[in-house]
C-alpha cells in the first residue's frame, strides 16, 4: 500500500502543473457545488422563516393610488380603507374569513408602569388577525370577539414588552398607561417572526379607534382564505368590491394591492426547485468536467509513461499491478482535489453562518455533511471510472512494444 | 536445460499484411551457459529474445523456460514468471529517471513482495557489490553510461534469477566502458547465472561460450551446447 501511494505520490508530482491544473479545475466544481448547496439551504431558510410566522393561506389587502381615469374622477387618487370597508368584505368575499383590520395607534405613545416606561408599536385588530399572524398565547388571553363588541381597554403584549414594563413579574392582569390611559393586560405572547414582532402591542380595534381617535380608518386588513378556495377568484372578487365601494376602474391594478401568501409561498417553492435543479446541473457539470479532465490527463501520462510502463512489466508488474497505479493516480487526484475543494467551501458555509450573513430571504447558509460526502464518493466513483480506461490502455501494452517506444 | 525452444514461428501484422519473422527457431541452452545471439539486423534476434523473456508471444513452435511451458501463459503468469526466473539488461538502460539508482535497483524485488527495508538492504549490496556504493543514490542523469548500465545490471541480478537476458548491453557504451561491463558478465557466469546476450559485435560475443547464429528467422548455428562455435 506504501508502495502503490508513493507511486501515485511520484506519478502526480512529475507533472506537478498539467495535476494542479486538472486539480484545480476539480477543486473549483466540488467548492462551487458545496457553496451552491450551502447558498440554496440559506435560502430555503430564509423562505421558511419568511412565512414562518404567518399563515400560509394568509391574504393581505391594502388600497393605494389610482392610476386610471374613472366616471369623471382623475387618476392619482389616494385610496384609503375603513372599518367599513372591513365589514363589508367579511360579508361579500365568501372566499375569505378571520377579515380583520389592523390600525396602529398615533406613533409617540408612551407606556408607563409603575417606574417603567417605553414605547412601542401598538395596533388595533380583530380577533381574526391573531390567526393571520400566528400569534401564540405565553400567558393569558389573545383579544376576542367580546373585547372587540364591548371596545375594552385591554391589551396583549409581545414578551419584550412585558419584560421591558413588569420585569420578572406577571403581567397579566397588571394595569398598564398607554399614553395616560389605563389598559388591563389580558396576555403576554410570542411570534415566530423574530424580535421585532416581540416588541409588539396589541388591543381591540375598537378600543383603538374610540381612545385614540382612528376615525374608523384601517392601515391593513387580513384575512384568510376559505379551505379549498381560489385566491384568484378572492381577488376578483375584492377588486369588484373595493372598484365599486372606491370608485375606480376595476381594472385599475394599483389601486388596490391583495397579497396571498399561498401564492407567494408558490412562487418561492418554483424558484427553489429551479435552484435546486440549477445545483444539480453545476453538479453534474462538476462530475462530467472533473472526469473528462482527469481522463485527459491520465491517457497524456500512460502516454508519455508508455516505456516505464514495458518495463515495469519487463521486471514483473502484472497487467492488474499497472492498472491500479493508474486508477489510483486518478482517484488521488480526484480525492484530494476533490476534498480539499469540499473542506474550503464547507469552511466558507460555515463562515457565512457565523458571521449572520442574513436578509429577509436569506439566513443559517449550511451544508448538509451527508450529501457534501455523497457528492465527493460520487466524483471518487467517477473518477474510477475516467481512470480505467487510461489504466486498460497500460494494463493491455505489449512489454516489448512499450520498452521499443522510449 | 534451462532454455528449450523448438519450431519457433512468429509474424507481425504490418500493414493488414502478416510479416514473418521467425520461421521454426529452434535451440537449447544448458543452465550456467553464457550465450551470445548474433546475426544481421532483421535476422530476428532481437524477437527471438523477446520471445524467451516472455515479453513476446508465438504463434507457433514451443518453448521451455526452467521447466514452464510458455504456450499458454495468461499475462499475469508470464509477469510473475519474468520476475522469478529472467533479468534484462537493455542497450539504452531503461531506468527510470524519477528514482535512485538503488530505487531502481530494487523494482524487481518491488514486484516479487519484498517488503521496503529488504528491497534497499538488497539493493545497496548489489551495488557495493558493482561499485556503486557511492552512487546509490543519485538519480540516473546523475551518473555515467557505465555506471547506468550496471545499475541496470545490478537491477537484473536483484531477485536472484537464474537467467540474465541482455540485448546489445554494450551498444550505447564506449570501448573502455564496454570491456568493463563485459568483465561484469563474465564474473557474474562464472558465480553459475545463465547469461544470454544479443549483439552484433563479435568482440562482445567473443565472451560467450557459445554464439548462436540467427539468420533469416532460423538458428543457422549454434543451437545447442556442445556446438561451440566462433563468432562468425
Amino acid at each position: 500500500m506504501i508502495d502503490l501511494l508513493t507511486e501515485v505520490f511520484e506519478g502526480v508530482a512529475r507533472h506537478r502543473m498539467r495535476a494542479a491544473a486538472t486539480a484545480f479545475g476539480v477543486f473549483w466544481g466540488i467548492l462551487m457545488l458545496v457553496v451552491l448547496l450551502g447558498g440554496g439551504r440559506g435560502l430555503r431558510n430564509g423562505l421558511d422563516k419568511l412565512f414562518a410566522d404567518t399563515a400560509t393561506n394568509s391574504a393581505w389587502i391594502n388600497v393605494g393610488r389610482t392610476s386610471m381615469g374613472f366616471e369623471g374622477l382623475g387618476p392619482g387618487r389616494q385610496l384609503t380603507m375603513t372599518i367599513d370597508d372591513v365589514e363589508a368584505v367579511a360579508r361579500a368575499v365568501p372566499e375569505l374569513q378571520n377579515v380583520a383590520p389592523r390600525h396602529s395607534a398615533p406613533s409617540g405613545l408612551t407606556f408607563t408602569h409603575g417606574t417603567r416606561n417605553g414605547a412601542f408599536p401598538t395596533y388595533g385588530i380583530y380577533p381574526g388577525y391573531a390567526v393571520v399572524e400566528r400569534t401564540q398565547v405565553l400567558r393569558g388571553r389573545l383579544i376576542n370577539d367580546l373585547d372587540v363588541a364591548r371596545a375594552r381597554r385591554v391589551v396583549i403584549l409581545g414578551v419584550r414588552v412585558a419584560q421591558t414594563l413588569f420585569g420578572a413579574s406577571e403581567a397579566v392582569g397588571k394595569t398598564v398607561e398607554i399614553g395616560g390611559v389605563p389598559f388591563l393586560v389580558v396576555g403576554v405572547f410570542t411570534d415566530a417572526g423574530g424580535e421585532g414582532e416581540l416588541r409588539r402591542v396589541f388591543m381591540p380595534y375598537t378600543a383603538l379607534a374610540q381612545t385614540f381617535d382612528a376615525r374608523r380608518q384601517v392601515n391593513l386588513m387580513t384575512a384568510t382564505l376559505r379551505p379549498g378556495a381560489s385566491p384568484e377568484r378572492a381577488t376578483a372578487h375584492l377588486r369588484r368590491l373595493f372598484a365599486r365601494r372606491k370608485r375606480f376602474d376595476p381594472n385599475d391594478r394599483g389601486a388596490v394591492d391583495v397579497w396571498f401568501a399561498e401564492q407567494e409561498y408558490r412562487k418561492f417553492v418554483a424558484l427553489m426547485r429551479g435552484i435546486d435543479l440549477a445545483v444539480i446541473v453545476v453538479g453534474l457539470g462538476t462530475l462530467v468536467s472533473g472526469m473528462v479532465g482527469i481522463s485527459n490527463i491520465m491517457f497524456v501520462s500512460v502516454r508519455e509513461r508508455t516505456a516505464e510502463f514495458g518495463l515495469r512489466r519487463a521486471l514483473g508488474a502484472t497487467p492488474s499491478t499497472v492498472m491500479a497505479m493508474v486508477l489510483s493516480e486518478a482517484v488521488a487526484l480526484a480525492f484530494g482535489a476533490g476534498g480539499l475543494g469540499l473542506l474550503v467551501g464547507v469552511g466558507l458555509v460555515e463562515a457565512a453562518r457565523r458571521a449572520e450573513l442574513r436578509s429577509d430571504y436569506f439566513r443559517d447558509p449550511s451544508i448538509d455533511l451527508r450529501t457534501a460526502l455523497t457528492a465527493l464518493g460520487v466524483l471518487v466513483a467517477t473518477a474510477v471510472v475516467a481512470g480505467y480506461f487510461p489504466a486498460r490502455e497500460a494494463a493491455r501494452l505489449n512489454p516489448n512494444e512499450a520498452l521499443r517506444s522510449s | 536445460m534451462v532454455v528449450a525452444v523448438e519450431g519457433l514461428r512468429k509474424s507481425y501484422r504490418v500493414g493488414g499484411r502478416a510479416l514473418p519473422v521467425l520461421h521454426g527457431a529452434s535451440l537449447r541452452i544448458e543452465r550456467g551457459e553464457f550465450v551470445a545471439i548474433m546475426g544481421a539486423s532483421g535476422s530476428g534476434k532481437s524477437t527471438l529474445l523477446s520471445i524467451l523473456g516472455l515479453l513476446e508471444s508465438y504463434d507457433a513452435g514451443r518453448y521451455t523456460l526452467a521447466g514452464h511451458d510458455t504456450r499458454s501463459l495468461t499475462e499475469e503468469r508470464a509477469a510473475r514468471l519474468r520476475n522469478a526466473l529472467l533479468g534484462f539488461v537493455f542497450q539504452s538502460f531503461h531506468l527510470l529517471s524519477h528514482k535512485t539508482a538503488w530505487e531502481n535497483v530494487a523494482l524487481p524485488l518491488a514486484y516479487a513482495g519484498v517488503d521496503r527495508a529488504e528491497r534497499r538492504r538488497r539493493a545497496l549490496s548489489l551495488l557495493a557489490r558493482l561499485g556503486l556504493a557511492a552512487r546509490a543514490g543519485h538519480r540516473p542523469d546523475e551518473l555515467s553510461g557505465g555506471q547506468r548500465q550496471r545499475v541496470a545490471i545490478a537491477r537484473a541480478l536483484a531477485n536472484n534469477p537464474p537467467v540474465i537476458l541482455a540485448d546489445e548491453p554494450t551498444g550505447n557504451l564506449d570501448s573502455k566502458t564496454s570491456a568493463e561491463v563485459m568483465q561484469l558478465f563474465r564474473e557474474i557466469h562464472a558465480k553459475g547465472r545463465t547469461i544470454v546476450l544479443v549483439t552484433h559485435e563479435p568482440a562482445v560475443a567473443a565472451s560467450a561460450d557459445r554464439v548462436i547464429l540467427v539468420r533469416d528467422g532460423r538458428v543457422v548455428r549454434g543451437d545447442a551446447s556442445g556446438e561451440t562455435v566462433q563468432s562468425p
